[in-house]
C-alpha cells in the first residue's frame, strides 16, 4: 500500500475534499477500499458483510471530514473507524450464534458460523482465494482469521493495514510495549500453525 | 545489546521501525548468539510465509459507496453543506481555466459594448450653415471651399474687435491703414501696427508730460517771483529727466536766474566764490532769513 513518490498524499487528497473537491474522495475510495475490505474481512469473514463494513467506514470519512485534521494520518483515523465497526459487527455475530451450527468453529471463535459461510451470497470470492494462493494460503487465512481478537487486530494493522506500532497504541489506547507483545504472541501462534501444515502436508505425501 | 533487549527491539526491527545506530547492534548481537539468531529467523519466515492473498472486493463497491457519499452529503447539517458549498465554488473559482473563461467573456462582452460603428455604416456628418440647414453631401465640398476664403476676409475683424483701449480713450483706428485687404498675413501685420506704437507712444508721452509740467511750473514760478522755488523746481527737473529738452531749458533758466540775498545763484560747480561778499549788514545778520 506504499505511496508512489509521484501521488499526492492521503492527508493532501482529504484536504482537497474538505475544500469541495469531490474527486479527491474517489481517489481516496480507489486507493484504500481494497485494503479496507481485506482487513474487515479477515475479521468479519463474510465477504458481502465485510462490503457493507467498508461502505459504511467511508460514508464515516465523509460525515467525519471537516473534523479531520491533517496533523493525523488519514490510514490511521480510516482503520480506527473500520476497526471499531468490526467490533461491533463481532459483538452483533456472537449474540446471533446458532447453536446448531456452532461446532463447525472451535471454541475460540468468534465469528460467522459454518451456515453462515455456506450461505454466504459471494461464493466466488472463496473461489478466488483459493485460486490465487491455493491451499497454503487459505490455510494462513484461516489461521489469522482464528487468531484471539486481540492478537488478530494488532497483526492486521500492522501487517496488512501498515499501521506503525506507535499509532496502533494510540488508536487502541494501550501501551505500545503492549501492542508489540501482542504481535510477537499473534507471530509465535501463526508461525505453529505453519508448522503444523508443513508436517501435515508432509504427511500427506 | 543483550539477549532481553533483542526480545524488546525485535519487533521494531522486524518492521523497519527500529533506528539505524539500533538496528546494527540487534544485528550484532543476532550474528552472535544463537538463542536469538534462531528467533530471528523464525520471525522473518513467518512473516514472510503468512503474507496473506489479496481478495478483491465485488465491482460494484466503489459506485455504492459514492452514492453512499451523495446521501451522506445531503444528510449533513446545513452549516457544514454551507462550508462545503462555498469552498466547492471557491474551489472552482480558484481554478485557472476557469478564471481564464471568465476574463475571455469579460473581454468579448466589454469590447462589444466599447466597439463604435464602422466608418460609412452610419449616416454622413451633417453640415449647418448659419441659416441651420443641412447640406446634401455633393455640394459639401464646393461650400466648404468657398467658405474658406470667405472666413479669410472675415478675419481682419478679430484684432479690431479686441483692439485695447488706452486709459485716455483714445482709438486706434487711425493705426490701421491696411485694414482694408484680406488674408492671415494682413490681420498680423495689422496686429503689429497697432500694438507696438501704443506702447512706445505710452511710455514717451508719460515721460514728457511730468517734464514739460515740471519745467512748466518752474519757469512759472521764476515769473511769478518764487526765486527759490522755481530754482528747486527746474533743479527737479534737471535730475528726473536728465538728457532731456526739458531738462536742458530747465538747467539754462536756473542759471539764469538770480535770486536776492542770500540764495543759491544758481552756480553749479562754477567758481568757489560761494561766501557772498560781505557787507557790514550782511554779516552782522548772518543767521537772518531774507524776508
Amino acid at each position: 500500500m506504499a505511496l508512489r513518490r509521484d501521488d499526492v498524499s492521503d492527508e493532501a487528497l482529504m484536504g482537497r475534499y474538505q475544500s469541495g473537491d469531490r474527486s479527491s474522495f474517489s481517489r481516496l475510495v480507489s486507493r484504500h477500499k481494497t485494503p479496507v475490505f481485506n482487513f474487515i474481512l479477515r475479521q468479519v469473514r463474510v465477504p458481502s458483510v465485510a462490503e457493507d463494513l467498508t461502505q459504511e467506514v467511508f460514508v464515516r470519512v465523509v460525515t467525519g471530514a471537516s473534523e479531520f485534521r491533517h496533523s493525523s494520518r488519514f490510514s490511521t483515523w480510516v482503520y480506527a473507524i473500520a476497526r471499531n465497526l468490526c467490533i461491533d459487527q463481532l459483538r452483533k455475530d456472537r449474540l446471533r450464534r446458532h447453536p446448531s451450527l456452532d461446532a463447525a468453529n472451535g471454541p475460540d471463535s468468534d465469528g460467522p458460523t459454518l451456515g453462515e459461510r455456506i450461505a454466504d451470497s459471494h461464493p466466488a470470492r472463496e473461489v478466488d482465494r483459493a485460486a490465487i494462493g491455493g491451499e497454503l494460503s487459505q490455510h494462513i487465512a484461516r489461521a489469522v482469521e482464528e487468531l484471539p481478537d486481540d492478537q488478530r487486530e494488532v497483526f492486521l494493522l500492522r501487517e496488512t493495514a501498515n499501521i506503525p506500532f506507535k499509532d496502533i497504541a494510540e488508536m487502541l489506547k494501550i501501551p505500545e510495549n503492549t501492542v508489540k507483545s501482542r504481535m510477537r504472541y499473534a507471530l509465535e501462534r501463526l508461525q505453529k500453525a505453519l508448522a503444523e501444515y508443513e508436517d501435515y502436508a508432509k504427511a500427506l505425501k | 545489546m543483550d539477549c532481553e533487549r533483542f526480545d524488546d527491539s525485535v519487533m521494531d526491527a522486524l518492521y523497519g521501525e527500529l533506528d539505524e545506530l539500533s538496528a546494527e547492534a540487534l544485528k550484532r548481537h543476532v550474528d552472535a548468539c544463537a538463542r536469538c539468531s534462531s528467533q530471528w529467523e523464525k520471525f522473518k519466515a513467518t512473516r514472510a510465509a503468512i503474507q496473506l492473498p489479496v481478495v478483491e472486493p465485488s465491482d460494484g463497491l466503489t459506485d455504492r459507496i459514492l452514492e453512499a457519499e451523495g446521501r451522506a452529503l445531503r444528510r449533513l447539517p446545513f452549516h457544514r453543506k454551507v462550508v462545503r458549498a462555498a469552498a466547492w465554488a471557491g474551489s472552482h473559482a480558484m481554478r485557472p481555466q476557469l478564471a481564464m473563461a471568465a476574463l475571455f467573456m469579460f473581454v468579448i462582452g466589454s469590447s462589444m459594448m466599447l466597439l463604435r460603428a464602422r466608418p460609412g455604416s452610419v449616416s454622413p456628418p451633417v453640415t449647418v450653415r448659419d441659416e441651420g440647414r443641412p447640406l446634401s453631401e455633393e455640394a459639401d465640398e464646393r461650400r466648404r471651399g468657398a467658405e474658406h476664403d470667405a472666413l479669410q476676409a472675415d478675419e481682419y475683424d478679430a484684432p479690431r474687435a479686441a483692439k485695447p483701449q488706452r486709459a485716455d480713450g483714445k482709438s486706434l483706428e487711425y493705426a490701421a491703414p491696411e485694414a482694408k485687404s484680406g488674408g492671415a498675413a494682413s490681420a498680423r501685420a495689422l496686429a503689429e501696427a497697432t500694438s507696438t506704437p501704443l506702447e512706445a507712444e505710452d511710455q514717451d508721452a508719460g515721460g514728457k508730460g511730468d517734464a514739460q509740467e515740471g519745467l512748466a511750473r518752474g519757469l512759472s514760478l521764476k515769473g511769478s517771483g518764487n526765486c527759490e522755488e522755481a530754482v528747486a523746481t527746474l533743479k527737479a527737473v534737471e535730475q528726473q529727466y536728465p538728457g532731456s529738452k526739458e531738462a536742458e531749458r530747465a538747467k539754462a533758466e536756473r542759471i539764469a536766474t538770480k535770486c536776492t540775498a542770500g540764495g543759491d545763484q544758481g552756480n553749479d560747480g562754477g567758481t568757489p566764490n560761494a561766501a557772498p561778499t560781505p557787507t557790514p549788514q550782511a554779516t552782522a545778520t548772518a543767521t537772518d532769513t531774507t524776508p
